[in-house]
């Protein structure tokens, strides 16, 4: 089965709400600062990428509220974006891994 | 609520009108309240160009997704992927045949046209003999970008090709300088459109799809043409030409093809067998247009008689199909 990969602003999404419910415009700061600034979602854009995730199960609506009159929807991670999530995290962690080992191997073949 | 915030509140609901009705009752409220809490974080009263066509565009492809009956995601990315093999492929076959095509002359550098509405000239677009291609060009970034896995470059791309195909044309008539058959600007704009309705290459699989097919499929339609190479391509754009395949036979099969494909993947299922029973019928004069020279007299007759009788066994075969997938939905009669 083809791995589907999964793009940068999806994932900082699921790692976002893998801490927790969050609304909207917390997890457009989230990203952004787990991203350090680099990815800055706008609000279309993620509500797009909320209704794909949606449509593809790994989250799902959780609750809104009403404050100063301007409503709050709360969105969380499904059982299977966990799972999916762990998995492109593993992912990137065995690249990363990798990387790492050969730029290990590059440093200690420079100094001999 | 401050006048200010009702005011810029006012804003981002007329921004959301460009969404679907059904996904306004469902989530302007929330969305509005996201912009609202950005603009407060910010500090400002204002709407920023970089938001509002954020909403439009998404806004754009909602409204699409509700009038395809919701495709599902994978779907989508099966059809943006799709449309980029075919849309590149028209690309490069636009620009061998009708930019490139009338250098390959021995001995020449000057285009010399020929038919109604053109004249000798010098080419003042470099190599190229048209503004256009600009918008083939862009087409063929694009495709770099989606096989390397640039997916946000292939998407910019194909929004500034899309954009092109739109504006091209427009300026050319303008300035009356020389351009293509409006057909091949249509063609361009739908794949365009499609191209962007999904993830192009979202999986490995669809790229290597994307990477490898493309390059096959436009050496074989350049190999089937390249007896119009040699100084026939200078008839490529010319609608009066008489050779065997232009830009108006190649634009219009195209096109059919789109349409037909849009139709079939687009259709509600209960009632697909209706876009599969004329995508069937249409097949002998898509293959007409693009083998005019090879396919005529009693090959055309059998061809077209073949699938007079195939095209409504697929309707029946379809219709038989999705009636067991959706028994509780009354099929669509066969009949008027």
């Amino acid at each position: 089965m083809t791995k589907q990969e999964m793009r940068e602003p999806t994932f900082l999404v699921l790692s976002a709400l893998a801490g927790g419910p969050k609304h909207g415009y917390a997890l457009i700061a989230e990203t952004r600062s787990m991203s350090e600034g680099r990815v800055q979602l706008k609000a279309g854009t993620l509500y797009a990428a909320l209704d794909r995730l949606r449509d593809e199960g790994l989250v799902e609506n959780a609750g809104e509220d009403v404050i100063d009159g301007r409503l709050r929807r709360y969105f969380k991670l499904t059982d299977a974006g966990a799972v999916r999530l762990e998995a492109e995290a593993a992912r990137l962690q065995a690249n990363a891994r990798m990387a790492m080992s050969n730029l290990g191997f590059r440093a200690r073949g420079a100094t001999t | 609520m401050m006048p200010a915030e009702s005011a810029l509140e006012r804003r981002y609901r007329r921004l959301l009108a460009v969404y679907p009705k059904s996904w306004r009752a469902q989530n302007a409220d929330a969305l509005v309240g996201t912009l609202l809490d950005a603009a407060d974080a910010q500090g400002r009263s204002t709407v920023r160009i970089g938001e509002a066509a954020s909403v439009v565009g998404h806004g754009i492809g909602a409204r699409l997704l509700a009038m395809t009956g919701n495709l599902r995601a994978i779907q989508r990315d099966a059809v943006a992927s799709s449309a980029v093999v075919l849309g590149t492929v028209f690309a490069v076959l636009m620009l061998m045949l009708g930019e490139l095509g009338p250098w390959v002359r021995p001995g020449s550098v000057v285009w010399r046209p020929t038919g109604s509405g053109f004249g000798e000239q010098f080419v003042d677009l470099g190599p190229f003999t048209t503004l256009h291609a600009i918008t083939y060009l862009l087409w063929v970034a694009a495709f770099v970008a989606v096989t390397l896995g640039a997916t946000a470059l292939h998407r910019f791309l194909i929004k500034i090709a899309v954009a092109a195909s739109i504006y091209v044309p427009f300026y050319s008539w303008m300035a009356d300088l020389s351009a293509p058959p409006l057909v091949v600007s249509a063609v361009l704009t739908m794949t365009g459109a499609l191209a962007l309705a999904g993830r192009a290459g979202r999986t490995s699989t669809w790229r290597l799809t994307i990477g490898v097919g493309t390059p096959v499929v436009a050496g074989l339609g350049l190999a089937a043409m390249v007896k119009q190479l040699p100084g026939q391509a200078i008839f490529f754009y010319n609608p009066d030409t008489v050779v065997a395949l232009d830009a108006h036979h190649l634009s219009w099969a195209f096109a059919l093809m789109l349409a037909a494909s849009a139709a079939v993947i687009g259709a509600h299922a209960p009632r697909r067998h209706w876009p599969v029973l004329v995508a069937v019928l249409l097949v002998p004069t898509v293959v007409h247009l693009l083998l005019p020279a090879y396919f005529v007299g009693p090959a055309l007759t059998a061809g077209t008689v073949a699938f007079l009788i195939t095209a409504p066994l697929a309707a029946l075969g379809t219709r038989a199909y999705y009636q067991a997938r959706f028994p509780s939905v009354a099929p669509a009669p066969l009949t008027a």
